[in-house]
């Protein structure tokens, strides 16, 4: 069996999220839900409850009032906030892990997976697209795949390095070339076998090579490809790959994405991530 | 590390400085990528400060480098000094490291935030009459910048290697 065929198979293994979580969100994707609905599947669930409440009452959203019931905090949050919950309630804990093949600490994943959701909505604010939903969560969750990677990253670290950093390779065609996949591809398979959309699939499928996505979610990976590409160039959650990336011209040329919008987008990144710490903490 | 008494590590962020006059410390920052890590050491006084900071320059946001002026490069560094000599270090005994300003595999249009951090911190330290003792800019690499307060050494580490600048 390949080094590829393995690490897919390792995909299939993989634990799911958390399924009251992930039923919320799929509720949450349609249009026609009814409040008390989602309120009935959150109380099912202690975690989230106590989140929930913490979240309403943090300095985050600077309510006045204080936010003792989970319909209330529902109401006030609304959906996108709800969203974004959910995904660090039952993403963050899995993300968070250290990865010894990335040399990224504990923490420093989830930390890097917030600031380029962060960054890639920044974008689509700034440009004008209407998908900043769909972005967030696709940053979120596009170096996902890193989760299963990393062992077998760490095993060829020394051949990676080399195809990387002496052969010209960026680190995920370096990935590519020694392991046969890369963790942009494990991570479409992860998503996918959760029953993800498929909007998210392709979009993480493809964010280091946005040309290639299919023209349904193109914009989605580009924006999902400028965030990750300049949260790496800062360093934000950088390892081993350090900012070994290939930007895509196509994307930054197509986009009109200079130095002046990169910059005012880190600034907000920058400031978002800050305000956000309750993501960092436990659920 | 050369000395076995108990180290304490304080940890710099992005956009944010530290300060110590305490020989037992050691100041680290981590996962340089294009930004600037900049170590000033008072050898004499072995007061010292380690920099992270994002892009190069305040002009166009001056509002943030109020709230946060180790955020930029030209604001960062003026910082850095006012709070060592504050702490009673000599401007002229500094010796000042520098680390980080990578670049991505590719450069792409004007976006080179590397070398632009550089550039702008050569500048400000030529203004101050400082000069750079040592450096370990450039590449792709990331790098975690250490400076202990003991010896006054700047460290760098990167892709498993440590070396002294």
């Amino acid at each position: 069996m390949s080094h590829a065929e393995e690490i897919l198979k390792e995909a299939e293994r993989f634990p799911a999220l958390d399924p009251t979580a992930l039923n919320l969100l799929e509720l949450l994707q349609s249009d026609d839900f009814e409040t008390r609905e989602v309120v009935d599947r959150i109380e099912l669930n202690p975690q989230l409850t106590i989140k929930i409440l913490r979240l309403a009452n943090s300095g985050f959203f600077g309510l006045r009032r204080e936010v003792t019931s989970v319909f209330h905090a529902v109401n006030l949050l609304g959906k996108t906030n709800l969203v974004r919950l959910l995904l660090s309630a039952t993403v963050g804990p899995i993300i968070s892990q250290a990865l010894e093949g990335y040399k990224v600490e504990e923490g420093e994943l989830w930390k890097r997976a917030i600031a380029v959701a962060f960054a890639a909505r920044q974008y689509a604010r700034r440009l004008n697209v209407d998908v900043e939903d769909r972005v967030f969560i696709s940053g979120l969750l596009c170096d996902v795949g890193k989760l299963l990677t990393s062992s077998w990253v760490e095993k060829h670290l020394k051949e990676i390095q080399v195809a990387a950093f002496e052969e010209g390779c960026s680190f995920e065609e370096a990935e590519k070339r020694c392991l046969g996949v890369n963790h942009a591809k494990v991570g479409s398979i992860l998503l996918d076998s959760w029953d993800l959309p498929d909007s998210l699939v392709e979009v993480v499928r493809w964010h280091h090579e946005p040309t290639k996505c299919g023209a349904e979610y193109r914009t989605e990976a580009e924006l999902v490809h400028l965030a990750d590409y300049s949260c790496a160039l800062f360093g934000i959650g950088a390892g081993s790959d350090g900012t070994h990336y290939r930007p895509c011209h196509e994307t930054f040329e197509k986009l009109h994405v200079d130095f002046s919008l990169l910059e005012k987008v880190m600034i907000d990144t920058m400031d978002e991530l800050e305000k956000s710490s309750f993501m960092f903490e436990s659920p | 590390m050369s000395t076995v008494e108990a180290i304490t590590k304080k940890i710099v962020k992005i956009s944010d400085v530290i300060v110590s006059q305490d020989p037992k410390e050691v100041i680290v920052t981590y996962s340089l990528g294009s930004c600037l890590g900049l170590t000033a050491y008072d050898p004499t006084t072995q007061m010292g400060g380690l920099l992270h900071c994002m892009l190069p320059a305040s002009k166009k946001n001056k509002e943030k480098a109020k709230v946060s002026p180790a955020m930029f490069v030209d604001t960062g560094v003026v910082l850095l000094l006012q709070q060592l000599i504050e702490l009673g270090a000599k401007k002229s005994n500094l010796e000042i490291r520098i680390a980080g300003c990578a670049s991505s595999l590719q450069q792409v249009g004007n976006i080179k935030i590397g070398e632009r951090n550089h550039t702008v911190a050569r500048k400000i330290l030529w203004k101050n009459d400082l000069m750079i003792a040592g450096e370990d800019v450039g590449g792709t690499q990331p790098r975690t910048m250490i400076l202990e307060l003991g010896t006054g050494k700047t460290l760098i580490q990167s892709c498993g290697e440590t070396r002294e600048i």
